[in-house]
């Protein structure tokens, strides 16, 4: 593929006239994807698709297109070659762009991966297989989606610039649910991601699953909305983060949208959030590519939260050239892509004694900014989230909603981190499978606001 | 490629199979904080060939729809079908199919071709200048894009569906800053799209609502806050959208109920048993799923698996009485459904889907509503949305917010919310705008399905009056 995205940029290159330059960006993905319900498939397929993002740029003057790709060389460079006069002829139109910023003179980044990935059948009769019980555990009703296939990213530009990634990737996705009971859910989550498939780690965690789905047959214990002591497990702290994580983007803060303003004005008066939350957008330790879409290289790490203290923002290109400032390698949301939080010091052994009596909450779901001005969040909690009396384990707890801010859930409330820093791959697939993943621990909070 | 060049590919031994081509050509202009950001144009073109062997279904997706390439895909999805035939989920061959042939176009009353770039850029500053009012706006945004779109579907049967579209989707955002607080107004989860021409703008105020929405920006800076209570509710239509969406669309859909989303996207409250008997809201309230509406942002002839669209009724009179559940799902359940089997692209495989979801109008004025109410908030535009994942506790914020007391609207409040059940919460519904209060609204943003898919829907509404709400306001 490298070399047939070379091919078309070459002969695009060879067509620029005067002081015209291009920057040519290419994604492309070969995804087997099984839906699974019921421990059987739901739909199955494969999904090929390429495309290349053209920036004409002349002058101060810039045009784009976007167009995937059909892999017939001369229909692609036909089109191609067409979308290059189309943006010649636009250029004229518009006024020369001020803010405009282009890595084209950064050196060279790549992450090439080699492996292949399995056929997808195994993996369909691996999973198949575990839901329906075989070594006569017993058929456990599961849910599920696997997409694989490898995964490419490249940037290419006029002035030689040469970026290029490339690499096998795959994430299994799934719950185990127990018949709902009372109206409520029960089920367990997992996830399995990397560069190959590890059926041994799948087969434990469909053991730690079926072992957890046996605290879901407990009576469920209602819980009245109010203040509790709340563990927040690793999934749960990432649902957190991801909703509030580009508030960490130059513009949010420049446009006083960043849902963190609160805390930054609360840290001027001197209350940082916990001083063991540390947050490091940790490019060289991710799945993704080094670099951004306008060309710029991504430095290996980031320091977004330092010892409680939020630190430099993620600046993409257009927030760099808006805002006289300096890429820092954030693509166009500035939304951290290989979020690492620091772990504590809390082991997963001790975390059910250190919640004495509250909610142990191992995912959180469907959180979104309810004060952006006073920095609240609410959300649900979903999955196996259980109420916990003097460290034992009493029962499920209904769906909970709560409604608190990141300045006690990260700050003021925090009680301890968990010691064990947990791998997240995202399993995000709008449009394209993510390369994002996170590294994160869990959070004992004192208290935790419940509303419904 | 016709419906017979199509069936000379299909290889022997395939029961079924069809090829959907999808063809997307959008424009997007954006001018932020006074500066045009970079012009956008996209193009998409590609195939969805589905494969049906024995009780097996497979699916693959190629941008490449020559002869060789469609073969070629085929080949593939067939491969997958017959590898999946003795451990799917149902048998393929127990759903319905017929032969279908027919063709949608939406209207259009001025060409966007007569509106070129140029106009639009000049339009779009003019629209952003005219939102920055004061110093105290610190963002402010004009956004438009513009989507030809075409779907074209043949099979192995003999169906022959062309169907095609243009999306417009207009957007003014403006964001004040001040006395400690960020407030931001706005049509809402790009609210304003619809299906038609150079018409649209006109027709949902994108000319001339900058002003004022800024201007409320900035006055929602001194606002109080909403206060907190159990209090009546009149919600505009610009938010009854969303509250349409999230606690009758997606609790409604039926591969949700049939369990298929609960990995990703989550469960319903709603039960195949309570079609026919449920109360899902009060006698006031009826809603139906209407493809049928002109220039609805979901309007169209056919699914995605071609079965053709009409409108039914979900709810009527407040009893729930029709999923939205597409061929494949009324199989599995065995009940009727409607047409929603739908997919974002090409390379996306059909899942049920809202599409137009719509309140149908009472006969009460605005004011009516507003004048039976003793104390309570008008809210308008959201702002932050949450539901659990089986679509029964929500938690929704608004842009914008009144106080009504004794009948009459008094102060402006901020950060006004209101949380409460589904399952309830429709019962509470106790006054139903009129005609004059419809707005047909929709959003390019509804996400469900794994692999992911974001699909434009289409919500009309008149202004609703609920009783007994919570509702509440910010930190202050």
């Amino acid at each position: 593929m490298r070399g047939y995205i070379e091919e078309l940029a070459g002969e695009l290159f060879a067509g620029l006239t005067g002081d015209e330059r291009l920057l040519i960006g290419f994604m492309g993905e070969d995804t087997d994807f099984v839906r699974f319900n019921q421990g059987r498939v739901r739909q199955a397929g494969r999904v090929q698709q390429q495309e290349l993002s053209l920036r004409l740029v002349d002058g101060g003057r810039h045009a784009g297109v976007d167009r995937n790709l059909t892999g017939d060389r001369a229909e692609d460079a036909g089109l191609l070659r067409a979308d290059l006069a189309a943006l010649r002829e636009t250029l004229p139109l518009l006024a020369p762009d001020p803010a405009l910023l282009i890595g084209w003179e950064e050196a060279p980044r790549e992450r090439e991966v080699a492996g292949a990935l399995p056929p997808v059948g195994e993996v369909v009769a691996d999973v198949v297989g575990a839901a329906a019980g075989e070594g006569g555990v017993g058929a456990v009703d599961l849910v599920g989606f696997y997409g694989g296939g490898r995964i490419r990213r490249g940037v290419l530009a006029s002035t030689g610039l040469r970026h290029w990634f490339d690499a096998p990737s795959l994430a299994l996705d799934w719950s185990l649910h127990l018949p709902p009971r009372d109206g409520e859910r029960r089920a367990v989550k997992h996830i399995l991601g990397g560069t190959s498939w590890d059926r041994a780690a799948f087969l434990q965690k469909m053991a730690q699953g079926r072992a957890q789905l046996e605290a879901l047959h407990l009576p469920i214990r209602p819980v009245q909305p109010g203040e509790c002591r709340a563990w927040l497990a690793p999934d749960a702290v990432a649902e957190l983060l991801y909703l509030s994580s580009g508030g960490f983007g130059a513009m949010a803060r420049h446009t006083r949208s960043s849902v963190w303003m609160r805390q930054i004005a609360a840290e001027q008066a001197g209350q940082g959030l916990h001083p063991g939350v540390s947050l490091t957008e940790e490019t060289i330790s991710g799945l993704g590519a080094p670099f951004q879409q306008d060309g710029f290289g991504r430095p290996d790490r980031v320091k977004l939260v330092a010892g409680g203290r939020i630190g430099a923002p993620l600046v993409s290109a257009r927030s760099a050239g808006e805002l006289g400032l300096t890429c820092n390698g954030a693509g166009e949301w500035e939304s951290p892509e290989s979020l690492e939080m620091a772990g504590g010091d809390l082991p997963d052994a001790e975390v059910l004694a250190a919640i004495g009596t509250g909610l142990y909450v191992s995912n959180l779901w469907y959180c979104n900014v309810s004060d952006r001005s006073g920095g609240r969040v609410t959300g649900l909690t979903r999955f196996a989230s259980l109420w916990v009396e003097e460290g034992r384990v009493v029962g499920p707890v209904p769906t909970m909603r709560f409604d608190d801010t990141l300045g006690r859930m990260f700050g003021s409330e925090v009680e301890r981190i968990g010691a064990r820093v947990e791998w997240i791959p995202s399993t995000d697939s709008y449009g394209w499978r993510s390369t994002a993943s996170w590294r994160l621990p869990g959070l004992l909070l004192r208290s935790f606001r419940l509303v419904l | 490629m016709t419906e017979g060049t199509f069936r000379g590919l299909v290889p022997a031994g395939v029961e079924y199979a069809s090829l959907r081509i999808v063809s997307e050509k959008t424009e997007t202009v954006q001018v932020r904080r006074g500066l045009l950001q970079p012009i956008r144009r996209q193009e998409d073109r590609g195939g969805m060939v589905t494969v049906q062997v024995g009780a097996g279904v497979g699916y693959a997706a190629t941008p490449d729809l020559s002869e060789a390439g469609v073969r070629a895909a085929l080949g593939r999805a067939r491969a997958v079908a017959e590898s999946v035939a003795g451990v799917m989920l149902f048998d393929a061959r127990t759903v319905p199919r017929g032969v279908r042939r027919g063709a949608y176009v939406s209207p259009e009353a001025r060409a966007w071709e007569d509106f070129g770039l140029a106009a639009r850029v000049e339009l779009l500053h003019g629209l952003a200048a005219a939102m920055k009012v004061s110093e105290r706006i610190v963002d402010w945004e004009a956004f438009l894009s513009i989507t030809d779109s075409e779907m074209y579907l043949v099979d192995s049967d003999g169906s022959d569906i062309v169907q095609s579209s243009v999306l417009v989707a207009p957007d003014l955002i403006v964001t004040a800053h001040g006395n400690g607080q960020t407030q931001r107004r706005s049509n809402g989860l790009r609210g304003n799209c619809r299906q038609g021409g150079v018409e649209v703008l006109g027709d949902v105020g994108f000319m001339t609502e900058g002003r004022r929405l800024a201007e409320e920006a900035i006055e929602l800076l001194e606002a109080p806050e909403c206060p907190s209570g159990v209090m009546d509710l009149v919600i505009d239509a610009d938010q009854m959208m969303l509250q349409i969406h999230e606690s009758i669309g997606h609790p409604l859909e039926l591969d949700r109920i049939l369990g298929d989303e609960r990995n990703f996207a989550g469960t319903s409250f709603v039960t195949l048993d309570m079609f026919g008997t449920y109360r899902y809201g009060s006698d006031l309230l009826n809603v139906t799923f209407d493809p049928t509406v002109p220039g609805e942002f979901a309007s169209y002839a056919f699914d995605d698996d071609g079965t053709p669209a009409a409108r039914e009724h979900l709810i009527r009179d407040g009893i729930l009485v029709r999923p939205l559940g597409g061929a494949t799902s009324q199989a599995r359940a065995g009940m009727g459904g409607v047409a929603n089997s739908r997919a974002c692209s090409w390379n996306r495989a059909p899942i049920d889907r809202m599409a137009n979801i719509n309140v149908e109008p009472g006969t009460a004025s605005l004011d009516a509503l507003i004048g039976s109410v003793e104390r309570g908030v008008l809210m308008k535009t959201n702002s932050s949305w949450s539901i659990d994942d089986a679509r029964n506790k929500f938690q929704f914020g608004c842009e914008w917010g009144r106080l009504i007391e004794g009948g009459r609207l008094g102060k402006v409040v901020r950060n006004p919310g209101y949380r409460g059940i589904s399952a309830g919460f429709w019962r509470s519904l106790k006054g139903l705008g009129n005609r004059q209060t419809v707005q047909v609204l929709g959003t390019p943003f509804c996400g469900k399905g794994e692999p992911g898919q974001i699909i434009r829907v289409g919500h009309a509404a008149p202004a609703c009056l609920f009783g007994g709400v919570e509702v509440f306001g910010g930190e202050g």
